[in-house]
């Protein structure tokens, strides 16, 4: 079956397991990669005896307990006291790795790549963690608030230099933005909307690092927006633009691209049922992101290895499947190599990823940067070594260490060639850390870069 | 599968590192009943018990290098009995060190090399070297030789005989070469030989070095062989030549510094500045200016002298560690008088003695002369740097010169201090708290020069207000304060934000409210107003320094504090850097304070008198 032959309804309609997409432990593991950072093998056999519909339902009431908030708190005043940018994405990266409620940490780094602001313009690493805050609270939350809030933010302002906005000179950066990158995408605007958006935010201002509303500087006429007349106010603006039909299918069409498959590109006859349901929802998102995470087509043959692993999913992922903890701040050093720098996205567009996070040179990153993890003395999986770590796991041959990593951090099969050519590898070694040697051969594989 | 077999390798391994250890420090042989015999022509005998029982009689005139332990077994007891270990071993962070998979697998290790031995590893390590330890490089045949002396002969034998056996065993038989030389069996295993001689190992690796020592200890021992007439010319020293023990720099050394410490060892300087990469080192430009304030005058020192000397005392309170060399203040050259003063008298200047302080440093160094001469003490790489700085501080400084009018206006003692900052009153309070630090100096015309630094002090903060002022950064504010009759002070406070009025964790520079401030000849110039307060409120120390050009002593109660203050920071490091938990990051951190606390404080001090110049680093515990 090809996407376009699929039928929206059956798409979005609650997951039913079949012979062609069984509840098993690669559905589970799928479920956990997309939805968070993927998960161990013992979490994922947990999982399985669970019905579809319960485990996808775990990850959106997971919740960070107290104990696990103020240890994030002490690794933020520590970063943010260093004004370190480095150390806010290790601390970032040991969240992501570490917490209980990975979807919530998806969705932030969703946003963070939607709503893209780089440190390396902003300079100040505390504007950037409140941004990062503000994702964070609005993960599966209400979109029109979160537009709100970011149209407010001082990090996202600076970034688009958008800090100052006079009557007499409307800064027309921010609403070419909030129109073409974050609400409604190319063609569903003119140049005369995004004029008059832009007076709506005069007076819209940052100084000292605060927002503030400057009366004088606000251009208090009637304008006239996406074809609402009578328009006065930034508030009014966002709440049209975001109300605007062309929003949700905007939005319906990057959840599926994060979520779902890189390409084909859907067609808006697919996307219907989800555009229609943020609309039904008010542009709350938790609802969007639970019906596709629980739907058929996303357990589908179809949507299974349609994603290139990102740096940020390569590395936790891999991490998270053995249990894994490493040195933060060079796991976050290397994703920045690979691309995918957090807090430091490379433009106003986020990131682009699907084929672009491969290329020759990121393909020798990802390679080495799973090399420098199994070798980095600071590496422990489950609190000891791999080698230790499989053998109490029960993990005893090459082809128990590739039935592993199939089962919780392929998306298809490892070829049988594959395995024959690694068990030669291991054989013919000297290397006494066989393990590493065959974790790292197959995690070179081109199967294993994809989700 | 190999891998699989992962901890039996590993302990395999372990096992093969321990042996390799152990043949790296103890084999090789050869022993010798302690020898009586005066050595004609040599001005020491070889009695037992005389302080003048030194190894070094072993060892070849030529050689250039020799540290000797001369009652291992004594150094051991107290290693091993020491209080501080005591203490380490009550913690809870040691007994999960010791409950840890890897000192699992060390201590696995360890008993099966004491099951091969036959004995515990303290027992093996006194008996092969309880009575003696040398190790030495002799520059003509260019061989490292380590003799132990053991408790006898038997014990010796032994030791190497298990040893090699586990050798064997570990599937390395191949690798072990057995000779005979007069008499002596010799083994070699990878680069190292040894033998035993009477109750002496011998270790070394090259073939020159093992004979030469080994006829002399043959030769000086009552049971010397008879093949000696058999020996062929030029295989044996002749009797009579001489060890190390007639080399002249050495017996200066010795005549110094005794044998009295633990540890002593000898560095023949005039023999090593004949080799190419050494005299570069000892003649070359330093070419960095801090590292020619620290080590300017030490550089000029070790290229005039013979020899230099270390010797290590350790007892229950403390461990020192002292380098001695010649000195003669003639070898200084004149672009280098800033280092010692003038007559070789420069001393440090004394500081009060404040509350929590966590590190002090005073020394004498004519910052002027340093600034004026430095065309003749670095390359033009960094003259053109130091050009340029001029420049900009003679700007600073309303166009006077800052090396001839500026730094010249200050006397070449001076002091550094830094102490903990108490915040226990004050808002907004840093998330890391930096200890407050500053530098005192004396002024040679303080009438003339408080108004000059009081205004450039008041330039310098309006300049830095400008500047974070286009930046977004904080402001200083200037304050003034009389402090008696005859102290002043000039402060600049940062101006909190109506947010962090009463906050607990605001940005670095709530560190910081730099500040200057006189009190007579005395000048100080300060990161906090507080600590430029107490240091013109409180009098000097009237302890005397003696003789030392430099003193420099970091206080463990005030470290221990300041990282007390920032635990939760380090914490968060070590969670990050080392993928630790916060149990595990905490436990870390936690152990790290406890074992700061034992200490009492630590410091290095260099002094000079006509003779030598000596350097000490000392470390004292807590009763």
């Amino acid at each position: 079956m090809n996407l376009i032959d699929v039928n929206p309804d059956w798409a979005w309609a609650a997951y039913e397991p079949s012979t062609n997409s069984p509840w098993n432990l690669d559905a589970v593991a799928h479920l956990f990669r997309r939805g968070g950072f993927g998960a161990s093998r013992k979490q994922l056999v947990e999982s399985v005896g669970n019905r579809p519909a319960e485990v996808v339902e775990s990850l959106f009431s997971a919740e960070e307990p107290e104990a696990f908030q103020r240890e994030m708190q002490t690794l933020l005043r520590a970063a943010i006291a260093t004004d370190n940018v480095r150390q806010l994405a290790a601390q970032w990266v040991y969240r992501m790795l570490h917490t209980p409620a990975p979807l919530k940490e998806k969705m932030t780094l969703f946003w963070h790549g939607h709503f893209a602001t780089s440190d390396e313009k902003v300079g100040d690493v505390r504007l950037m963690q409140t941004q990062n805050d503000l994702l964070r609270k609005y993960a599966l939350g209400d979109f029109q608030a979160l537009t709100l809030e970011i149209s407010r933010d001082p990090a996202m302002l600076l970034y688009l230099d958008s800090a100052t906005n006079r009557k007499s000179h409307p800064n027309e950066n921010y609403a070419r933005e909030i129109m073409e990158l974050f609400c409604l995408g190319e063609g569903m605007y003119t140049e005369q909307d995004i004029r008059e958006l832009a007076r709506c935010f005069t007076g819209w201002e940052i100084k000292r690092e605060r927002y503030r509303f400057n009366r004088y500087q606000h251009d208090a006429g009637m304008k006239t927006v996406l074809g609402v007349r009578g328009v006065k106010s930034g508030e009014e603006a966002i709440r049209i633009v975001t109300e605007h039909p062309a929003a949700p299918r905007f939005l319906a069409r990057k959840l599926f691209q994060f979520f779902v498959m890189d390409e084909p590109v859907p067609t808006d006859e697919l996307l219907v049922p989800l555009a229609r349901q943020l609309s039904d929802d008010q542009m709350n998102i938790g609802p969007t992101v639970q019906r596709i995470l629980g739907s058929n087509l996303f357990f589908s043959p179809l949507a299974r290895a349609r994603k290139v692993r990102s740096p940020v999913e390569l590395g936790v992922g891999f991490l998270r499947a053995f249990e894994g903890t490493t040195d933060f701040f060079q796991l976050a050093d290397a994703m920045y190599q690979l691309g995918q720098g957090l807090y430091q996205p490379p433009s106003v567009k986020g990131w682009d990823g699907g084929r672009t996070w491969i290329n020759s040179s990121t393909l020798l990153g990802r390679a080495n940067l799973i090399h420098r993890m199994l070798n980095g003395n600071k590496t422990r999986f489950g609190k000891q070594s791999l080698n230790d770590y499989f053998e109490v796991n029960g993990v005893d041959s090459v082809v128990d260490i590739a039935d592993m990593l199939e089962s919780s951090l392929f998306a298809v099969p490892i070829p049988r060639p594959a395995i024959e050519r690694v068990k030669a590898l291991v054989a013919a070694s000297e290397d006494a850390n066989g393990v590493n040697l065959a974790v790292h051969a197959f995690c070179t594989l081109p199967e294993f870069q994809v989700a | 599968m190999a891998y699989f077999s992962s901890f039996r390798r590993r302990l395999l391994i372990t096992c093969c590192h321990l042996l390799a250890f152990s043949l790296g420090a103890f084999q090789s042989a050869y022993s010798a009943d302690p020898p009586d015999v005066g050595l004609s022509g040599t001005a020491v005998a070889l009695a037992p018990d005389s302080a003048a029982e030194s190894e070094a009689a072993f060892f070849p005139p030529t050689s250039v290098f020799f540290v000797e332990v001369d009652n291992a077994e004594a150094v051991i007891d107290l290693v091993l009995n020491h209080p501080l270990r005591k203490r380490i071993e009550a913690l809870d962070a040691y007994s999960t060190a010791i409950a840890s998979p890897a000192y699992q697998q060390f201590s696995l290790g360890r008993l099966m090399l004491e099951g091969q031995l036959k004995m515990s590893w303290r027992e093996a390590v006194t008996s092969l070297s309880g009575r003696g330890f040398a190790v030495g490089f002799d520059a003509k045949t260019e061989g490292f030789a380590a003799i132990l002396h053991g408790k006898d002969n038997e014990s010796v034998v032994l030791i190497r005989d298990r040893m090699l056996e586990f050798v064997r065993l570990t599937g390395n038989a191949g690798q072990v070469t057995e000779g005979e030389y007069r008499g002596v069996t010799a083994f070699q295993v990878n680069a190292f030989r040894f033998a035993v001689y009477e109750d002496r190992l011998l270790i070394t690796n090259q073939a020159d070095t093992a004979k030469w020592v080994l006829d002399r200890m043959i030769d000086l021992s009552e049971s010397s062989p008879a093949d000696v007439a058999e020996l062929q010319e030029g295989e044996r020293p002749a009797p009579g030549e001489s060890s190390l023990l007639d080399n002249q720099r050495f017996q200066a050394f010795r005549s110094a510094v005794g044998s009295e410490s633990q540890v002593h060892a000898f560095v023949d300087l005039q023999t090593l500045a004949e080799a190419p990469a050494v005299s570069r080192v000892l003649q070359s430009k330093i070419n960095n200016p801090l590292a020619e304030l620290v080590f300017g005058g030490i550089q000029s020192a070790l290229s005039d002298s013979a020899w230099a000397s270390a010797q290590l005392d350790l007892d229950t309170e403390k461990l020192r560690l002292t380098l001695t060399t010649p000195f003669e203040l003639t070898s200084v050259p004149e672009q280098r008088a800033y280092y010692f003063g003038a007559n070789g008298g420069g001393r440090g200047l004394r500081l009060p003695q404040l509350p929590e302080t966590l590190f002090t440093l005073s020394t004498h160094r004519d910052f002027s002369d340093v600034w004026l001469r430095a065309g003749d003490l670095f390359d033009a790489n960094v003259n053109d740097g130091i050009a340029q700085a001029d420049a900009t501080l003679t700007t600073l400084f309303a166009g006077r010169d800052f090396g001839e009018d500026i730094l010249a206006a200050f006397e070449p003692e001076v002091a550094f201090i830094a102490v903990r900052q108490e915040f226990a009153d004050t808002k907004p309070q840093p998330t890391i708290k930096l200890p407050a630090f500053a530098a005192v100096f004396e002024l040679k015309q303080p009438d003339s020069m408080r108004r000059e630094l009081r205004r450039t002090f008041q330039s310098l903060v309006g300049f830095l207000n400008i500047v974070g002022a286009m930046n977004g950064q904080k402001q200083l504010e200037l304050g003034g304060e009389p402090i008696g009759e005859a102290a002043e002070m000039v402060t600049s406070t940062y101006v909190p934000e109506e947010d962090d009025l009463q906050a607990y964790d605001a940005e670095l520079i709530f560190n910081f409210s730099p500040s200057i401030a006189f009190r007579g000849r005395q000048f100080v110039i300060s990161s906090s107003s507080a600590l430029a307060r107490q240091l013109v409120s409180e009098a000097s120390s009237e302890e005397s320094h003696g003789n030392k050009n430099t003193d420099a002593t970091l206080h463990a109660a005030g470290l221990q504090k300041v990282l007390r203050d920032n635990r939760d920071q380090l914490i968060a490091q070590r969670m990050l850097e080392d993928g630790n938990s916060r149990e595990e990051a905490t436990a870390l951190v936690d152990l790290i304070l406890n074992v700061v606390g034992y200490f009492k404080e630590t410091s290095v001090a260099l002094q000079q008198d006509e003779n030598e110049l000596k350097a000490t680093w000392e470390v004292r515990l807590k009763p």
